[in-house]
This record gives structure tokens, C-alpha cells and sequence, in this order.
């Protein structure tokens, strides 16, 4: 499905944009934040991305190529996992707009449709193609169903390397092409964020461009703080039962590194991307700071982790989880509710809040 | 059960009618009015009708922007209907006429959070319809620009946000929640006497939310979402798991159940409609199930033994992330517009094929409407902007977006006529 949104007005946003970024500085702090963060954040996010998934796939054909271990293929997938992780606190723009996340990972998969998916496909994984993949159901497409084939015991007992070379190729490849596409839609796009104005179609004022940042990274926090601990925590049931199978690729122990890549983008957006700095300007400081402290403090609980989480809860001891859990809910309020009031924005009406 | 006074005695009503509202509120009866997403065809332009929220200061009885019309404080209370946001500012909720240029006509602040309305032609008014669990009909006089009458709910009830007005535009029609019983009903108002309560229908279902007419001026066709909900407890759902959405024909005068028609899955909440003029019902659905099963958001009916999916990939019905705030098709019914505001998209479909023919973003997208004499849809957000959506020769969509400050448009926009020289 292509998007109507036409090109002559993306053009004549194009070059206004070049014309002003060579010639005039930004003219307020919101202008200064979006410039930042568009510079500063996204395009190396959604670089990293593309490239990190470009070597994947390139070391994907050399390893297979040459009949070498597949185990070596998981420090190249846990590098675009990480990228990935990070690029996942933008979710509006081309991710969103050619609903992209799940060609990346399909997550939360209470059903275990990973391996239920790729089983058949296993089966008969020489006879596929980039095109049966791309038409197969998502589930087969992103990273999760790459760790399956590179990490999990039971994918390995069931199919020779030759047979998950054949998938793991086309895999490689589709995100590859997915993350290359990303990186390119996401520079047509950002004209868009950074000239708000009556007559831009997404963003009225530049206040409406910095709330939807902020909305982002508040999914992301939300997202965090609700479902990737919590449902390894049991905490969404009544039985407050811990399985650590509900923990975010569990299959590679990657879990505890996914939240600190989620951790870092935000603190890329405080620091490089200028959030801090922005909320100084608005007479913040003590939001900033407190919103520093909370990440810092989080990110070091994490960092202390010797074991994996998913060892960790396998042993039943839950306590140093409990307590990043209990520093992700207050990143959480930040984003909710404390920025939103100290700069006066609104985040969604009837998204959140509908009939 | 009553039934509605009989409609030969409509011109008596309308005498004493005339009398309460004063001469200004006659209007020629038109064949076509209310077809589709309620719109109109009289003489001059178009006004927009919507809810609003607001974060700015609200000054009741103060016209706002570039109005042309001044209002009427309605019966706005501070202590009800505003409260203080967390940097001391005032939020409230308001509605507002709106011309196609993008100019506000009047502005009114509200104490209950509306949700649809609709455009009485013959009286020039408008209802406003508070949205669940609220408890106000705000009808408002458009040439006046203030408020005409509060209509308070009944004893154990509670209005859903929608409604729909007979074609001699007598009788109003409002989706109600009987909670005392567990179950949807139709509040019957005469227009003529005040806005009177004068009956009840059974809904067919539980919560009635959209209700609209189909051409032969008696059935009433009702979107039942399933949904149950009690004041008591908010806006919590709680039947989720055994829900029976329903498309239901119901008779108007008698509450006769005609027909109902179930979707495939019992979660596929029936919410939004809108019916052509040849009678085509087209639905808009709210999954409340697995998020990750995609079924078909929306449905087309008209005659056939089941609902009918429209169709397109998993990938596209995905970006509506399970949830269609609203539904607009032209009166034709060639072109049918869906938004989801969780999906901040906007998708366009083509009826006969029911196919998808675009999507585009709209942020936070809610409001649809169609302004045939324009040829236009226009499309609100819980941005401020109102967005004028038209299909240049070579078919690709143009969008001209109106944006108010500190304005989020609520979830429906409806399409009226306001003449300032009314004819007697």
C-alpha cells in the first residue's frame, strides 16, 4: 500500500529544508530539539540498523558459503538485535506508516508461534524463496524467528545446518532489504518533523512534533515497564507466577540486553538529542535531573546483573528484577506525566481514550 | 411498550412547536437530508459540528476566534465541567460550528465530554450527544449560536453518544444504556414538545452505540457493541469474554427486533455505521480479543444472509490497530473512509469492490464526515486540525488541513447548514 501523501509538497518541504539547514540556524528551542533529535538520534538509529543488518546478512552468506559453525552467526544477529532495540523507541514515521516492528519482531509471543510457524517451514526449507518468505506470515520473518533457528536446541535436533542456512539466508536478506527501505523512508519523512506548521498534515505546531516524540518514547517506556518484565514476573496474573519463557528473547538470554539498548536510545534522546537541555530551557532542570538519575540507576541494577535474567528467574530469585522493574514504572511516570505537564503538551485524545 | 405519538398529529405539534421555539426555527422539509454520515444539502455553506476538548481558559459566552455568530453561555458550570490540569490551566469540554473554510461559526463550552451529534434541518438546530456514561443532550440553537435546551437522561440510564432524528424531524433517537437492566435501549424524544422523553425501544443488544435510518423511514439499523458497562465502574468493560455484538433492524415504531446479523467472532465490537442511500450498511469494528488474530475491521450489509468483509492484506488492517473510531460513506456509497485514531491513519475503500484503495496518516485521527456539495470529506484530530480530503482528476487525494489551538476534536464531526436569514 503506498502512502497518498504527495510528492510535490514532499519536495517543496525538501528544499525549503536544505535551504534553511544550510542558511539559518533554528529559530526556537522546539526547532533545536527536533533538528537534534532527527540528527542526533533517528538517522544514527536507523543507520546502525541497516548496517549492522547488512553485515548479518553478509556474514550469513560467508558462514553458510563456507560450511562454517552457524554459532558464530549469533554475535552478528545480537548486533542487530541491539540496533534494533534501539531503534524501537521511534515508533512513529515509516515504522509505523508501513507497519514495519513485527518484520523486525514479533513480540510478545505468548503462543509460541515461532516455533510453531517455523517448524513446517523447516520442513521444507530448500524449497523457499525471498518471495514464499515475504508471503509467509510475519512470525517467520524477524529476528525472533532467526534466534530460534541460531540459539534454540530443538531447531537445531530438528533440521540440519543446510536446511536452516536455507532459511536463515532469506531471513538475513529480508531484514536487510526491511532495515535499508527504514533508513531511506525515514529520510523522506523527516521534512515533515522538523516544518510544523498550519498546513503540514502531521504536525500543526512545532509543540505537536515534540509530543509526538515524546508519545514514542513513552510507548517504548510503557512497553518496557508492561510486558518485558511483567509477564516473566507474573505480575499481569492473578497467580503471580514467574516463567521466564515470557522474558524477550529468552532463547538467546538477550533479554537483559535488549532493556539496556532500550535504555541507552533514551538516554541518547536526554543527552546527544537534547532533551535534557531543552527541558532547562523550559526552567526543568529538576525533571531532567531526576529523569538522568532514573536511567542512570536503572541502567547500573542491570549492569550489576551477573547472570542472565532468564538463569535468574529460572532460579526463582526475582528481587534485583523487581526493583529494575520498579525503575522502569518511574521512567514510565516521567514520560506520562511529568513531562507532558512541565511543557504544557498533550499526548493523544481519542488514541488513548476513544468510544 | 408506548409507542411514539402518532405522526399525523405533526401539524398541531409543529403549531405548538413554533410557538415554544419562535418563527426563525421553520425549514422546508428536505427529501435528502441525513443521508449518509449526516449531511445536508440547503442553500448556503456547510457548517462542521463537533466536540471538542480544550486546554485553554474557558470564557462562557464569548464568541471565539473569527466566529461570525456570537453564543450563549448554554448552562456552562466551572465547578462541573472544567478542573484544573496539573500546571493550574483550565481544561474543558466545549463544542463548536465550524464553516469549510475553516472559520469558527460558534463555540460553546459544555460541562459533559460529547461525542457525536446531530443536525435537526427543520428546526436548525443541533443535539449533541454526551458520550458514555454521560448523561446530557445538548441541543443548540445554530443561527443563535447558544444553547437551547439541556435534556437530562433518565432515572437509570445513560446516553452511548449517538443518535438520529426521523425524517419529519420530529422524533430523536438516542442509543441508551438501561443499566438498571443489563441491556441497550432507544430513547425516543419528541423535538417538538421540548425533547420530551416519550418512549423506549429495546436496542437488540447490549450497548447500542451508532444508530442510524434506512430509507423506508421506519427501521432503525443499530450498532450493538456487546459491551457491558455500569456507571458504577466507569468506563470499565466487563463482559469481555462472553460479548454478543450485534447489527440489528429494528422496527421504530414498535421496537420490533426485524433481524440481527452477528460478526464471525464474538469480540468483533459493532460500534460505528453509516448507510447509503440505496440502504447499504457499512460497519466499523473494535477487536476487543487476541490483539494478534486479525480479522476484517470493517463490513458492508444490505440485504445479504451475513455481514460481508471487506477485504485487504493482514498487513494493512494491522495498521488500524484493531480499532475504527468512525465511518463515512458518500451518500452514493462508492467511497467509504475508516479512521483509527490508534493507528493515526485514515483508509480509504472502494464499496462495490470492497477493496482498499489508500491509506493516509491522520494523527490521532477521529472525526469523518462528507459534504456532497463540496463533493468533500473532511477528517478532525485530537490535534486541532480539521482536514479537507478531495480527489483531484488524476484520483490522488488532496488534503488541506484547518488547525484551531488548543482544540482536540473529539471523536465524531457531523455536517449541517446554519442560515443566518432563516425563511418563515
Amino acid at each position: 500500500m503506498t502512502n497518498t501523501r504527495s510528492l510535490p509538497f514532499k519536495q517543496t518541504l525538501w528544499i525549503g529544508l536544505v535551504a534553511c539547514l544550510s542558511a539559518c540556524a533554528p529559530s526556537t528551542p522546539e526547532q533545536r530539539l527536533l533538528i537534534d533529535v532527527n540528527e542526533k538520534l533517528i538517522t544514527p538509529l536507523y543507520t546502525d540498523l541497516a548496517v549492522s543488518s547488512r553485515d548479518l546478512a553478509s556474514a550469513t552468506a560467508t558462514v553458510c558459503g563456507d560450511n562454517r559453525s552457524l554459532d558464530t552467526l549469533q554475535t552478528p544477529w545480537r548486533d542487530v538485535m541491539t540496533a534494533w532495540q534501539k531503534a524501537q523507541t521511534i515508533q512513529f514515521g515509516p515504522i509505523r506508516e508501513h507497519n514495519l516492528a513485527w518484520e523486525f519482531q514479533f513480540w510478545p509471543d505468548k503462543k509460541n508461534l515461532i516455533a510453531k510457524k517455523l517448524r513446517p517451514l523447516l520442513s521444507q526449507a530448500e524449497q523457499q524463496t525471498q518471495q514464499t518468505l515475504s508471503q509467509a506470515s510475519v512470525v517467520t520473518h524477524g529476528l525472533p524467528a532467526m534466534e530460534y533457528l541460531l540459539f534454540d536446541d530443538s531447531a537445531k535436533q530438528r533440521a540440519d545446518d543446510k536446511a536452516r542456512c536455507a532459511l536463515l539466508t532469506l531471513m538475513a536478506n529480508n531484514l536487510a532489504t526491511t532495515s535499508q527501505q527504514l533508513q531511506q523512508q525515514w529520510q523522506a519523512y523527516q521534512p515533515l518533523l522538523l516544518s510544523a506548521s498550519p498546513d503540514n498534515t502531521e504536525f500543526p505546531t512545532e509543540k505537536h512534533a515534540v509530543a509526538v516524540v515524546i508519545d514514542s518514547f513513552l510507548s517504548q517506556t510503557e512497553q518496557m515497564s508492561g510486558r518485558k518484565l511483567t509477564m516473566a514476573l507474573g505480575l499481569n496474573t492473578k497467580s503471580q507466577r514467574v516463567n521466564p519463557y515470557f522474558l524477550e528473547s529468552w532463547r538467546s538470554q538477550h533479554s537483559k540486553e535488549n532493556l539496556l539498548a532500550n535504555l541507552a536510545a533514551i538516554k541518547s534522546l536526554m543527552t546527544e538529542a537534547g532533551l535534557s537541555r531543552y527541558l532547562a530551557e523550559q526552567g526543568q532542570q529538576a525533571l531532567a535531573d531526576n529523569i538522568q538519575s532514573a536511567l542512570s540507576d536503572t541502567q547500573a541494577q542491570l549492569t550489576a546483573m551477573t547472570q542472565p535474567l532468564f538463569e535468574q528467574m529460572n532460579q526463582q530469585n526475582t528481587e534485583t528484577t523487581a526493583a529494575v522493574q520498579q525503575g522502569l514504572e518511574a521512567l514510565t511516570r516521567h514520560f506520562k506525566v511529568d513531562i507532558p505537564n512541565a511543557l504544557g503538551i498533550q499526548l493523544g485524545f481519542n488514541n488513548n481514550d476513544g468510544d | 411498550m408506548t409507542k411514539p405519538a402518532n405522526k399525523t398529529n405533526s401539524t398541531v405539534d409543529r403549531r405548538r412547536f413554533l410557538k415554544l421555539g419562535g418563527g426563525a426555527l421553520v425549514a422546508p422539509v428536505l427529501a435528502s437530508w441525513l443521508s449518509g454520515c449526516k449531511t445536508d444539502t440547503l442553500a448556503s455553506g456547510p457548517l462542521l459540528l463537533s466536540g471538542y476538548r480544550s486546554h485553554a481558559a474557558a470564557t462562557a459566552g464569548r464568541s471565539v476566534g473569527s466566529a461570525s455568530i456570537s453564543h450563549g453561555a448554554g448552562k456552562y458550570s466551572p465547578k462541573e465541567g472544567s478542573r484544573l490540569n496539573d500546571k493550574g490551566g483550565k481544561e474543558y469540554f466545549g463544542i463548536a460550528g465550524i464553516d469549510t473554510t475553516g472559520e469558527l461559526a460558534f463555540d460553546i463550552p459544555v460541562n459533559q465530554r460529547v461525542h457525536d451529534n446531530v443536525f435537526l434541518p427543520h428546526s436548525q438546530q443541533a443535539v449533541f450527544f454526551a458520550r458514555r456514561p454521560g448523561t446530557h443532550l445538548y441541543v443548540v440553537d445554530l443561527i443563535e449560536g447558544r444553547i437551547a435546551h439541556t435534556v437530562t437522561a433518565s432515572a437509570q440510564r445513560h446516553f452511548y453518544g449517538h443518535g438520529c432524528v426521523s425524517h419529519d424531524g420530529r422524533y430523536l433517537f438516542a442509543s441508551e444504556n438501561a443499566f438498571d437492566k443489563q441491556t441497550g435501549c432507544i430513547g425516543v424524544y419528541d423535538v417538538f414538545d421540548n425533547f420530551r422523553r416519550i418512549d423506549e425501544l429495546p436496542s437488540g443488544g447490549i450497548g447500542p452505540h451508532q444508530i442510524q435510518w434506512l430509507s423506508d423511514q421506519k427501521t432503525l439499523v443499530v450498532a450493538n457493541g456487546g459491551i457491558l458497562t455500569h456507571p458504577s465502574r466507569g468506563r470499565k468493560k466487563l463482559n469481555v469474554s462472553s460479548m454478543r455484538p450485534s447489527l440489528a433492524y429494528v422496527e421504530s415504531r414498535s421496537g420490533h427486533l426485524i433481524d440481527e446479523f452477528l460478526p464471525p467472532h464474538h469480540q468483533q465490537s459493532i460500534r460505528h455505521l453509516d448507510v447509503s442511500d440505496t440502504d447499504t450498511v457499512m460497519i466499523g469494528i473494535q477487536f476487543e480479543g487476541d490483539p494478534t488474530q486479525q480479522l476484517p475491521l470493517a463490513y458492508s450489509h444490505s440485504g445479504e444472509p451475513e455481514l460481508l468483509p471487506f477485504r485487504a492484506d493482514r498487513r494493512d488492517w494491522q495498521r488500524h490497530k484493531q480499532y475504527i473510531g468512525s465511518v463515512c460513506t458518500d451518500p452514493s456509497g462508492s467511497e467509504l473512509l475508516l479512521s483509527s485514531p490508534r493507528g493515526g491513519i485514515v483508509s480509504h475503500w472502494n464499496v462495490r469492490r470492497q477493496t482498499l484503495q489508500a491509506i493516509h496518516t491522520q494523527r490521532d485521527g477521529a472525526g469523518l464526515a462528507f459534504v456532497p456539495e463540496r463533493s468533500e470529506f473532511y477528517a478532525s484530530n485530537g490535534l486541532g486540525q480539521i482536514t479537507a480530503i478531495k480527489r483531484d482528476p488524476s484520483g490522488r487525494l488532496k488534503r488541506t488541513p484547518h488547525y484551531f489551538h488548543h482544540r482536540s476534536w473529539d471523536n465524531h464531526i457531523s455536517v449541517a447548514q446554519s442560515r443566518s436569514n432563516p425563511t418563515v
